[in-house]
């Protein structure tokens, strides 16, 4: 047994356990150093993975560490620290105070480490429901709100589809392969094709990728804002650090490229199309989310290691960028009676200038515009894909990118150019997601003017 | 046809009525228990192709599915409770209030 690679995971499991146990006998009003604690625990494990030795693997084969797992693990603690670090104040504020909130999320985070470092179906399966059975909880938690027990029962019902779909792939990869380890399998016959659509549609469903998108901006609208954010980040880069392992096993069958290509290019346009017709901005975020799933689906079109690095370094800046803006929006919610309507943001800018430049800086990220990092991500993937002489996908994702600009940039007028009609209180930024606001965007200017400080890590 | 055969049959059957009961049932606990019987036909397809196999580890993989199962049920009918208490009913028979 080789304990060594799993000493981030073990520190995280034991972090749960002493909130847990904490939580049992604390009451309601040490909610906030509960909260607290448990966002310093992903920090340690973040340090623990300094001590792991890789490249590795143990435990009869089922857990294996690499250096891109690791890197992709401490991407998902920092995100997991300060989702935790700005859900503080919302909850209070909304009277909707639940000490369990402290750990789930911890819970949540554990399943898709260990998703990250799977070698096997089973493993894969288990760490896959650990996290999302525990993000069915996070989006139904909130007291008195019907519209999150909604969501909530949406998602679980999308998600048990792609908890079944995903585990009879398996068992036709069983029966093809005669074995529940991910390996190249060269001999194709119909049964592997067919686990291979069954397991990849599965996964496409976590993704939020177009034909299996229906959940998606359900359960954004109606869980809690910074519940939101966490699941528009975390789980989005462990799944894409996972596609990419998944990719070299999978790469040779011939109808890979078609089913991702078939997939991205679905997901690009209707996602895209349908974001202009929202009224929510909420919901606008979530289409914007499912466009993004369609480019990143693009990374995993063919085996090219610049493709995969500028998709893990796309994604990985993708998600602080889409967790500051949720950031920003639950913020904004603290305030009585505003409902993420497009109205709501009218003149945003005279009452909070502060905030609403943030918002647009997330936004413009979202775009692509050159200083910020979403922009080397965006140009490192055309780059890729014209390298593989994809050029077709090559220009649908820039003529989807143009064309995601506009509802992008009509929430920024709405904010900058427009006088408010509704007046609200003023809202209030707590500490904790002033620091996760700040290191946000701090991260997504910084690395946009330094990107090799990110992407000379990612070696595959 | 071989008895394996027919097994795996049976458990693709099962799984595409529960497909099929998620897709047209608009009841909750219906659609909870069509999630299950998809489990279920998975769990019988495993086990099955263990004997073409003549392995264990479908076996092993099926018992870890029925616990998945029951913790994913045991969050659903949570969820149908709270649904009902705040809109009784009918907001439990059918919910259809976030949409575009």
């Amino acid at each position: 047994m080789n304990w060594n690679i799993l000493i981030p995971e073990l520190t995280l499991s034991l972090g749960i356990l002493l909130v847990f146990i904490l939580d049992l006998f604390a009451s309601k009003k040490h909610y906030r150093t509960l909260l607290y604690m448990s966002a310093l625990v992903p920090v340690f494990s973040l340090l623990s993975l300094f001590l792991v030795q890789h490249p590795a693997k143990g435990f009869f084969d089922l857990f294996e560490v690499s250096a891109v797992n690791l890197l992709g693990k401490a991407v998902l603690y920092v995100l997991t620290s300060l989702s935790l670090f700005a859900m503080q104040d919302y909850y209070e504020k909304k009277g909707s105070v639940y000490t369990e909130l402290s750990y789930i999320p911890l819970v949540a985070t554990l399943g898709l480490s260990l998703l990250m470092s799977s070698a096997n179906l089973v493993l894969t399966l288990l760490s896959l429901e650990l996290a999302s059975i525990s993000m069915y909880l996070l989006v139904s938690l909130f007291r008195e709100e019907y519209l999150s027990k909604e969501a909530g029962f949406k998602y679980l019902l999308m998600g048990a589809v792609a908890t079944s779909m995903f585990s009879l792939g398996s068992a036709f990869y069983y029966a093809s392969t005669g074995s529940l380890f991910l390996k190249e399998y060269r001999d194709e016959n119909s049964l592997f094709t067919l686990s291979l659509l069954l397991i990849l549609s599965a996964l496409a469903l976590k993704a939020s990728a177009v034909p299996f998108h229906f959940w998606t901006p359900d359960a954004y609208e109606g869980a809690p804002t910074p519940v939101t954010g966490y699941l528009s980040s975390a789980p989005k880069v462990a799944l894409y650090f996972f596609f990419v392992q998944l990719l070299t096993y999978f790469h040779h069958l011939k109808q890979w490229l078609l089913l991702l290509a078939v997939l991205s290019l679905l997901s690009m346009f209707y996602a895209n199309a349908v974001a202009y017709v929202q009224r929510s901005v909420k919901r606008l975020l979530a289409y914007s989310t499912i466009a993004h799933a369609g480019y990143f689906l693009l990374g995993i079109a063919t085996v090219e290691s610049t493709l995969q690095r500028a998709l893990l370094f796309y994604v990985s800046l993708y998600a602080f960028a889409s967790l500051g803006s949720f950031v920003i929006m639950s913020v904004l919610e603290k305030k009585e009676g505003f409902s993420h309507h497009l109205l709501d943001y009218k003149g945003l800018y005279k009452e909070h200038p502060v905030l609403a430049s943030l918002f647009a800086l997330f936004l413009f990220a979202f775009i692509g515009i050159p200083p910020m990092a979403l922009f080397v991500g965006k140009l490192g993937l055309f780059m890729g894909l014209v390298e593989t002489l994809l050029l077709p996908l090559a220009f649908a994702f820039v003529l989807a990118s143009i064309l995601s600009a506009g509802y992008y940039l009509r929430v920024i007028v709405l904010m900058f150019l427009e006088e408010g009609e509704r007046r609200f209180p003023p809202a209030r930024v707590s500490v904790g997601e002033a620091l996760t606001l700040l290191l946000c965007s701090f991260l997504v200017l910084l690395l946009g003017v330094f990107p090799h400080l990110l992407y000379d890590l990612i070696r595959l | 046809m071989t008895i394996e055969k027919a097994y795996m049959l049976i458990s693709i059957f099962l799984f595409l009525s529960g497909l099929l009961g998620v897709i047209i049932r608009k009841n909750l606990i219906t659609l909870l228990i069509s999630t299950e019987l998809m489990l279920n036909g998975v769990n019988l397809a495993l086990v099955s192709v263990d004997r073409i196999v003549g392995g264990i580890e479908g076996q092993v993989f099926a018992l870890f599915i029925l616990a998945v199962a029951a913790s994913e049920v045991a969050v659903g009918l949570g969820l149908i409770v709270a649904l009902f208490r705040l809109r009784g009913y009918e907001g439990s028979s059918e919910i259809t209030h976030l949409r575009d």
